[in-house]
């Protein structure tokens, strides 16, 4: 979900110069070192232009009163179509969420790492796990000790999914306030690799209608069911309790799952609204716009 | 011509020298202390998913492709470092795509480095990564690291790992060492002909 932008300066302006890992906006106004604090970590979304719906996180690097840092996640933003000048990309500023700040020190069970509920981040190849340490008032990876740093203003990133353990009887209903995204999502994901990408719409939608295969760039489809685990870009989507795998097939033009003999249409199969999917590309991108995967509004917004 | 030819020995060998720049990451050894792990909550912990050899570990069983190898109490500053090294083998039953080496530094910034395991054989093969980008993750401060498949554990995973190395530069292919090796060789040669003329 998105939260409203908060903070000092300008939060929503035009880009007026951009660099490998900046940009520049002339009359932004911003505080030295305000917007790259990492106790109040904030991200920037393009609204318009070639990176339109991509979320990018404000890095450490201090940014200065007109000059903001990016993490661009690999690619240069120089490269990736997006203008500046008087009619630049418009972007806005908005303040991230962090597993203290979202979770808070009460609303998951605290505890141990082995009694307390747990958040489970995936980091590009494997998962960290996080839970809130009630001895030391904060939140912890499962491995740190009590020398570790604290891992309260660990960002929850907004284009990414997350994986919650619950631990305690009672069920974790989980209220978020926010505005649904007006402008449709283009996510950045690792290519070749895993990504646990959050599909940022308030709305269910199906494989099909997701339709990832004709919406990023060179999506690899496989003729097998039973090797598409191998040799095929991949979905997989959490059912309670494992990971369904699915797979573009090119036989039948649809999705299928992963090994099953059967080869049922999966083009109906629900994503429930909120829920992430893994994305696996097997493939290298050849630019650096290749590895985002653009999004379509399911609905229209009143104007 | 003397002090020329020196010079120019001595350069070859400062030049090894730069090639030899490595960080170990894993022997992959019995008995080795400080390296890598079975990671605790991934398909490799399973019952004789991992089996230690002499100076191997060889992945197999019901392993799957998650990265289930690995430390997270590393100290290593990887500047300069760039490839990853890593000799092994594909083991027969192997159906994962890609091999992954990831590392971590104490902010829990992330980033990966992916190769097919076809650049592997069923004998043990090195195969070089370039390290392109550390992306967020600051070299001089990595703290961990781990070697799999990348995914969550979607297919079998089947390879002997021997070694994992971080380099400052390319390993030279055998060929190189022969035609470097003919080179001294034949600079030698002409030296020792030329001191006797004079």
């Amino acid at each position: 979900m998105l939260h409203a932008s908060v903070g000092s300066g300008l939060l929503l302006g035009r880009v007026g110069a951009v660099g490998s890992n900046f940009i520049d906006v002339p009359a932004a106004g911003w505080a030295p070192g305000d917007l790259s604090n990492a106790a109040n970590p904030y991200y920037l979304r393009f609204r318009t232009g070639a990176l339109a719906g991509r979320v990018l996180i404000v890095a450490a690097t201090a940014n200065t009163a007109t000059r903001l840092f990016l993490s661009n996640d690999g690619t240069d933003l120089t490269r990736t179509g997006l203008q500046g000048g008087a009619q630049g990309d418009v972007f806005e500023l908005v303040l991230a969420d962090t597993l203290g700040s979202f979770f808070g020190s009460g609303s998951l069970q605290g505890g141990t790492s082995a009694a307390g509920d747990s958040v489970q981040v995936w980091n590009s190849d494997s998962w960290l796990t996080f839970y809130y340490n009630s001895a030391n008032s904060r939140w912890q990876r499962d491995s740190d000790s009590v020398a570790s740093p604290a891992r309260n203003t660990f960002v929850l990133r907004p284009d990414r999914g997350l994986m919650i353990t619950r631990n305690a009887a009672a069920d974790f209903k989980c209220y978020v306030t926010g505005r649904v995204p007006e402008h449709a999502p283009a996510y950045w994901h690792l290519r070749p690799g895993v990504t646990l990408l959050s599909i940022g719409l308030p709305v269910d939608v199906t494989l099909g209608s997701l339709a990832v295969q004709t919406r990023a760039t060179g999506w690899q489809v496989g003729a097998n069911f039973a090797t598409a685990g191998s040799d095929a870009d991949l979905v997989r989507v959490w059912n309670g309790d494992s990971w369904l795998t699915f797979y573009y097939d090119t036989t039948n033009n649809r999705w299928q799952r992963y090994a099953d003999a059967a080869q049922t249409n999966r083009n109906p199969f629900v994503i429930s609204a909120g829920l992430p999917i893994f994305v696996h590309r097997l493939a290298a991108s050849a630019t650096a716009t290749d590895s985002l995967v653009p999004l379509v509004l399911p609905y229209v917004l009143a104007p | 011509m003397r002090r020329f030819l020196v010079a120019a020995f001595f350069g070859m060998g400062a030049t090894l020298a730069v090639s030899a720049q490595t960080i170990l990451l894993d022997d992959f050894n019995f008995g080795s202390v400080g390296f890598g792990a079975i990671r605790a909550g991934t398909s490799w912990a399973g019952a004789g998913n991992v089996i230690q050899n002499a100076t191997t570990i060889t992945v197999g069983n019901t392993a799957l492709n998650d990265s289930g190898w690995g430390t997270i109490s590393a100290t290593i500053d990887a500047t300069g470092m760039q490839f990853i090294v890593i000799v092994a083998q594909v083991d027969a039953g192997n159906l994962a795509p890609s091999l992954v080496v990831g590392f971590e530094d104490s902010n829990l910034h992330s980033q990966t480095f992916s190769v097919s395991t076809f650049s592997f054989t069923s004998g043990m093969t090195t195969v070089e990564i370039p390290i392109s980008s550390w992306g967020s993750v600051d070299p001089t401060g990595i703290t961990g690291w781990r070697i799999g498949g990348g995914t969550a554990g979607v297919v079998g995973f089947r390879m002997t790992f021997d070694n994992l190395s971080l380099s400052a530069s390319a390993i030279p292919e055998p060929g190189s060492f022969a035609a470097l090796t003919a080179a001294l060789a034949l600079g030698f040669a002409a030296w020792r002909r030329r001191l006797q003329r004079t």
